[in-house]
């Protein structure tokens, strides 16, 4: 366990993990109350004369002074034994970047390494039910921004939240991933595999207590954190309405960048993103525009981005040009490339054993990389 | 054994339109739930999957002269005889009913084919069922073409029509 005697220790998380107070109140109680000890034994005629605090407020207060000091004890064992730790406000792991957004967080669970939280740091988030674009382009943009030493966050959720970590966890500039669950709750389910990778090789933060389950009002308050955290905050697929938007709204809010990454005007996925830029956000291009953007320089070597070149023999290159990242099946690929059935398997086989070509579903083919 | 011909057909989300991502709403959840309605060694019971998209009004309107029932039906009965001639006195009719020990005998393979399957047995997570049944769609596939032993391209088209038990739609 870190710093302080334990005994201030609990309280602290204690307080951090009532459900029902915001952050700012937090906050302020433990300032009123000298500490969290003083909001933890604190009457109910202490709490009336505080002003700021709703009934609904005092009564989520009192119930959670019902835990036992026992129960306080248990709790913060239950933490040291998972590895998840606390950072509080003003303290040292508490990201400075957070203290300057309107509700921040009384304190974080985190799992894993901390980042540094002075660092460049830039948030990749878009929809659940993404296409293949956004996911791929989520992956490239995750990948390319670690490598050049940025700090990617993002809420670990399936789509383009999770595949933009995937790529991030290849780079040294490592990734943060938000949760609105606790830090040992794995959410979605699907996702165990990354979050697992995460816990190990990057960092888990949540404003929740550990065991909290995901309920859906947690969402768009964690968004706060994911924009609060960063410089930045690139939308790479949203729809009309979606929770990313909401994630871009709170950026605006809290003075941060919003990039989107455009996409056709027919693709309801990208509906969301272009309207973003309609509305003044910028576009991302490609992420050596982004860093210079950003006033990120890097070392390593500028081609990164460029298109690779690639030795493909005759028939390789016609199905390789017929794909791209919209998946197409094995009866459009046979009707525009002309091919027989025979040599287009064949071909899309060697193109798979490249690297260059997957099949991300039964007989449906897309180019494995943006590039 | 293996004596019914057992067709089913089915959508391949609960909207129908996936994976076109433009109309088709359902959360990867929806998608995984509407699937698991099949068992997966249910799946791995079915010897030929294909997909089949609605048709274009063109299609359905063609005046060109396609191959008809009749001449499908002459092909297939010619893919018969051939079985029946080389199972003759073995007490099986149709390439279905192989047993595993009479692989080797009756379902030889070229090298570079044999390499494909042994790579796909991996890749696909092929179960053991699966690699047989594999094996006999490719040797009809080879009888259709008059071909004694089977080759590569046989085995590659037996795999296409393999089932979509590997549910992996790769989102996230």
């Amino acid at each position: 366990m870190r710093g302080k005697q334990g005994a201030y220790n609990k309280y602290r998380y204690w307080l951090a993990g009532i459900a029902s107070l915001p952050g700012r109140k937090k906050i302020y109680l433990e300032n009123y109350f000298a500490e969290a000890e003083g909001v933890y034994h604190a009457a109910q005629r202490d709490l009336d004369r505080i002003p700021l605090l709703t009934d609904c407020e005092k009564a989520g207060i009192r119930a959670a002074q019902g835990r036992t000091e026992e129960a306080l004890d248990e709790a913060v064992e239950y933490c040291a034994l998972h590895g998840v730790c606390l950072a509080v406000w003003q303290e040292a792991d508490y990201p400075g970047r957070l203290a300057h957004i309107y509700n921040p967080p009384y304190g974080l669970f985190y799992r894993g390494r901390i980042p540094d939280w002075q660092g460049k740091a830039v948030s990749v988030v878009g929809s659940r039910n993404c296409t293949c674009y956004g996911r791929q382009a989520a992956e490239h943009i995750g990948r390319e921004l670690s490598a050049a030493g940025v700090l990617v966050i993002s809420g670990m959720a399936a789509g383009i939240d999770g595949a933009a970590q995937k790529g991030a966890l290849q780079g040294a500039g490592g990734t943060c991933g938000v949760l609105g669950t606790g830090v040992d709750v794995c959410y979605p389910a699907g996702n165990r595999e990354l979050f697992g990778q995460i816990a190990r090789e990057g960092c888990l933060v949540s404003e929740y207590p550990p065991h909290m389950r995901p309920f859906a009002t947690n969402f768009p308050q964690r968004n706060r954190i994911i924009s609060g955290l960063s410089d930045a905050v690139l939308v790479v697929e949203a729809r009309e309405k979606s929770g990313s938007l909401i994630t871009a709204d709170f950026a605006l809010e809290q003075g941060k960048d919003v990039y989107a990454v455009p996409g056709r005007i027919s693709d309801l996925s990208s509906q969301g993103t272009n309207r973003l830029i309609r509305q003044g956000a910028g576009i991302f291009l490609n992420v050596e525009d982004f860093l210079e953007e950003m006033h990120i320089f890097t070392e390593t070597e500028e081609n990164s981005c460029k298109k690779k070149k690639l030795s493909l023999e005759n028939s390789e290159r016609l199905v390789y040009s017929c794909l791209d990242l919209t998946p197409r099946n094995l009866e459009e690929l046979l009707a525009e490339t002309g091919l027989s059935l025979g040599v287009l398997t064949e071909t899309l086989g060697t193109l798979r054993e490249r690297g260059i070509v997957s099949e991300i579903y039964k007989n449906y083919y897309v180019h494995s990389d943006i590039n | 054994m293996n004596c019914i011909n057992f067709v089913v057909p089915m959508n391949p989300c609960s909207c129908g339109y996936f994976p076109d991502r433009n109309r088709c709403t359902c959360s990867r959840a929806v998608i995984d739930r509407h699937l698991d309605k099949i068992s997966r060694p249910l799946l791995d019971r079915m010897d030929i999957c294909v997909e089949v998209s609605r048709p274009a009004l063109a299609e359905l309107t063609a005046r060109q002269p396609e191959e008809s029932s009749a001449q499908i039906r002459s092909r297939v009965e010619r893919t018969q005889r051939l079985q029946q001639e080389r199972f003759a006195g073995c007490g099986i009719l149709y390439n279905s009913q192989i047993p595993p020990s009479a692989m080797e005998e009756w379902c030889a393979m070229e090298a570079d084919g044999e390499k494909l399957l042994n790579e796909s047995f991996e890749q696909l997570e092929l179960t053991a069922r699966g690699y047989y049944r594999v094996l006999r769609v490719a040797r009809t596939v080879a009888d259709m073409e008059g071909a004694v032993r089977i080759g590569r391209a046989h085995i590659r088209e037996s795999l296409l029509y393999r089932s979509i038990d590997r549910k992996v739609w790769d989102w996230a």
